[in-house]
């Protein structure tokens, strides 16, 4: 008998004024020990029809199914015990947020023996002593001490970690897996993964990995289903997926793993765009010692210099901490820099006041992240993308309107749209308003501080192919931050890599693509999920003080540099800079 | 549980105004608070074509002390007025400091939050001493003596009470411009290079509306209830002006003999405050869902 059996699942939300359909009709069914994955963009059902399976749901929320059973037990059915029962024995979830599915106010160790004792009937001591083991498990190298850490202690990944430890104290038949790795830096989403195939072979879970990046997909399971608008689009080996997709929709999801773009024909101006001299930060931070406080410094950034020439598209990639959100915001004058000089079409803007900087304003522009947090909720999408005309007093109200209104076309908005509400758009649309906004000034240089990230997969190539569209028809210099690989690959002409506040590898992408020198663009090249399952494979993964130990060394000879005790910035090949110890 | 996504693209357009509206409508208590409100603020307004005698007038001398009566609704005082008309007109007294009172709070506290909240260190920290300084000494107390040192009046007890309800509005616009600084459409205005004054008028006093609606409402019962009490105790708004409070204050010495002396004026003045709280809370629940529960 099969461990997930669903037929017929239907799930629809009420709300003011009607039925949302959430997911309409599907079946699967799922064999013990056996690995699927439900792939989909955000809002398609998949979350929800696994939550439905454990009747995780809120009550505004309606089930009907004519089959929903979970380890021979009718869901629907279920009383508390047995819920109980089955939420931790039959199946258990980890989610896409480590930082809110732990309680912050207990301790790692109490909050998985709370859920051991839950499920056995064991003494405190033999469950801590159990949470312990998981903790060693799961790959934690001081368990004795994270049992007594909090979570904010913790990093995203740790966290993630304590979370599967969490989840695999009560032996579960099947591992649910929402989204897991979406929250985390791509070297730690490698290993995650990687410890989430071991840790399945070794208990012989079954497992649901639910996600909307193909890549984990193809490192990750044998059997996909495909959904879309809260339907099973597609369903079959996870190979015959990738290799002979059936439907336009997973034809669409493959294509977006695989966008290309010409590179930019840069420009005849030999001046660049935006160059940044030295710049770093640096925050001042308070100890105690002792009776008193010392005072001590937190680098964020140290001594970054990066050059962005006209009509080019330049990468700062790196992981969360390293830096590269920080050098954006300083650039842009946003975050007040240490030291350093940002030099704008040949001035240095970094000691200007508000008023001198006005007109500079104007020709750089910065699109974030999170577009739900970059458009105000109260004005209109036409307010949203006029503001820029209104604060440099351009134009009358009529003519701001009516230009908002074109910039809204541009970007692949109906005019319509002109008097909705951010609320009402879907993260790709916000992030095509965002976009409208920052170049409806027409602004030479555009810090993109990883505008995708938080989108799905077929929404994020459109937003990059509309990047850099615009990108080619108004000859903007982007300056493009983001962790993800694969985009960076496609999109961008050069590449700095930074790490620790440092850059420490700087190339054309194509070559830092194929010839990576420092440990740590190694091991972030090596980390970048497989775009076909054939491609899979046994990772190994460095720790800082490897990747430290293998910085590459040089001589005088071969460099020109002068010979330092610390690692320098020296120069490899034309336009090739990577961080290394110059000997004598 | 991680958050369902819903599709939206096919729902009608709607305003966040609509959606708190839904839930306003849906709170049963707030919307009785709020038509209860509603009456006695046309009551106030239209107090002289409710009753035909003006409340000063001592028209019913022969009648003074008369229980509740087809004439009379709410009996006669011990001067011979009309109870009913002197409870009407007292409602003009009470809403009007009330409303007053709260409108000088907002004045005060949208700027002195906004700005608190938004430049932070050393401004910040001189209004949160001041917050605490208006909060540590008892609001009755000190409005007795400012109410004492300047012989009462109207005029008075509304800056008393706005002295003390701007703390409140404060705190509230202060702590939700805060949250909003870090937000990123702050932060594209400045890459904008809009001027601070800019931001806090267009982004930031928009977005804090929702607090500042709730800080105005639940500042009028406060103001009520201080210048019932001071009232209550002489130094309020002088006779011959109907006020409940010094009406409450006369019918305690007939409380046990004549019970409509006492009762109607505290009754008054129990469903008015009652009316408002529960309008105000209604209020805060459905522009802020986030705070329910608290």
């Amino acid at each position: 008998m099969p461990l997930v059996e669903i037929e017929d699942l239907k799930v629809s939300f009420r709300q003011y004024g009607g039925a949302v359909d959430a997911v309409r009709g599907i079946s699967f069914t799922l064999e013990e020990g056996e690995s699927l994955g439900i792939v989909g963009e955000s809002g398609s059902g998949k979350s929800v029809s696994c939550s439905a399976l454990l009747r995780l749901l809120p009550a505004t929320a309606e089930v009907t199914a004519t089959k929903l059973r979970l380890d021979g037990t009718d869901v629907a059915k279920a009383g508390k015990e047995d819920l109980s029962r089955l939420r931790g024995r039959a199946a258990a979830m980890i989610f896409q947020d480590p930082m809110t599915a732990f309680d912050p106010v207990f301790t790692i160790g109490h909050q998985i023996a709370e859920t051991i004792q839950a499920h056995r009937r064991v003494s405190k001591r033999e469950a801590r002593a159990e949470a312990r083991r998981l903790l060693e498990r799961v790959e934690i190298k001081n368990a004795a001490d994270v049992l007594d850490y909090y979570p904010h202690q913790l990093s995203g990944g740790m966290l993630q970690r304590a979370m599967i430890a969490m989840a695999l104290s009560c032996r579960p038949k099947v591992l649910i897996a929402d989204e897991p790795t979406t929250a985390l830096d791509v070297t730690i989403q490698a290993q995650i993964l990687q410890l989430i195939k071991e840790i399945q072979a070794e208990f012989g879970m079954a497992l649901i990995m639910i996600t909307h990046d193909l890549g984990v997909i193809a490192e990750t399971v044998d059997r996909v289903l495909v959904m879309y608008r809260g339907e099973i689009m597609e369903e079959g080996p996870v190979q015959q997926i990738f290799d002979a997709p059936r439907h336009d929709y997973t034809r669409q999801l493959l294509a977006s793993l695989e966008a290309s773009f010409e590179p930019a024909p840069g420009g005849a101006d030999p001046t660049p765009a935006l160059e940044l001299r030295g710049l770093s930060k640096s925050y001042r931070i308070r100890r105690r010692a002792g009776l008193f406080h010392e005072y001590g410094d937190f680098h964020a950034v140290r001594s970054v210099d990066i050059v962005l020439p006209r009509n080019r598209i330049v990468a700062i990639v790196g992981e969360s901490g390293s830096g590269k959100t920080t050098t954006g915001l300083m650039a842009m004058r946003l975050t007040d820099s240490s030291s350093g000089e940002i030099v704008v079409d040949g001035k240095d803007i970094s000691g200007l006041t508000p008023e001198a900087l006005k007109p500079y304003r104007r020709r750089m522009q910065i699109v974030f992240q999170d577009s739900y947090s970059a458009l105000d909720p109260m004005m209109t999408l036409a307010q949203i993308i006029a503001e820029p005309l209104h604060i440099h007093g351009i134009g009358t109200p009529r003519e701001q309107t009516g230009k908002a209104l074109e910039w809204l076309e541009r970007v692949g908005l109906e005019r319509s749209y002109a008097t909705r509400y951010p609320h009402e758009l879907s993260g790709g649309q916000r992030q095509r308003v965002a976009i409208a906004r920052a170049l409806i000034l027409g602004p030479s240089v555009l810090v993109a501080d990883e505008p995708t990230s938080a989108l799905d997969v077929t929404v994020k190539t459109q937003i990059i192919g509309l990047l850099k569209r615009l990108q080619a028809e108004m000859g903007l210099s982007m300056l493009f931050i983001s962790h993800d690989l694969s985009t960076v690959k496609s999109l961008t002409d050069s590449v700095v890599v930074m790490y620790r506040g440092r850059v420490v590898e700087e190339a054309p992408t194509a070559r830092i693509f194929a010839d990576p020198q420092h440990p740590y663009t190694r091991a972030l090249l090596d980390a970048i999920p497989a775009t076909n399952p054939r491609e899979r494979r046994q990772r190994s993964f460095l720790s800082a003080e490897e990747i430290a130990a293998a910085t590459p060394r040089y001589t005088v000879i071969q460099t020109g540099a002068a010979p330092r005790a610390e690692p320098q910035l020296v120069t490899i090949a034309p336009d090739h800079r990577v961080e290394a110890y110059v000997t004598p | 549980m991680t958050e369902v996504a819903v599709p939206i693209a096919d729902l009608p357009q709607r305003s966040p105004i609509w959606f708190a509206w839904q839930r306003f409508l849906s709170n049963k208590a707030a919307v009785a608070g709020g038509l209860v409100l509603a009456v006695l603020i046309l009551m106030a307004l239209f107090a002289p074509l409710i009753t035909p005698v003006p409340p000063e007038a001592q028209l019913f001398l022969t009648e003074s002390l008369a229980f509740p009566s087809a004439q009379h609704w709410f009996g006669v005082d011990g001067l011979g007025r009309d109870f009913y008309t002197r409870i009407v007109y007292g409602a003009r007294v009470s809403l009007s400091i009330g409303f007053i009172a709260a409108a000088f709070s907002v004045v005060i506290g949208i700027p002195v939050g906004a700005l608190a909240g938004y430049f932070g260190g050393r401004l910040d920290w001189f209004v949160m001493r001041i917050i605490e300084l208006f909060s540590v000494v008892p609001p009755l107390l000190a409005a007795m003596l400012l109410g004492a040192l300047t012989r009462g009046g109207y005029f008075t007890i509304v800056l008393i009470a706005a002295l003390f309800g701007w703390v409140q509005v404060c705190l509230q616009v202060r702590a939700q411009v805060k949250a909003f600084r870090e937000r990123e459409f702050v932060r594209a205005a400045q890459a904008l290079g809009a001027s601070p004054w800019y931001i806090i008028r267009r982004h930031l006093i928009p977005n804090s509306v929702s607090p500042i609606i709730v800080g105005f409402v639940l500042a009028i019962p406060l103001a009520m209830m201080l210048e019932a009490s001071l009232s209550f105790l002489g130094i309020g708004v002088p006779p011959p002006t109907p006020t409940w409070g010094q009406m409450i204050n006369e019918g305690i010495d007939y409380m046990f003999f004549y019970w409509h002396m006492a009762v109607f004026p505290t009754a008054a003045l129990a469903i008015t405050v009652l009316a408002t709280s529960l309008f105000g809370d209604g209020l805060r629940d459905a522009l802020d869902p986030t705070l329910k529960g608290r």
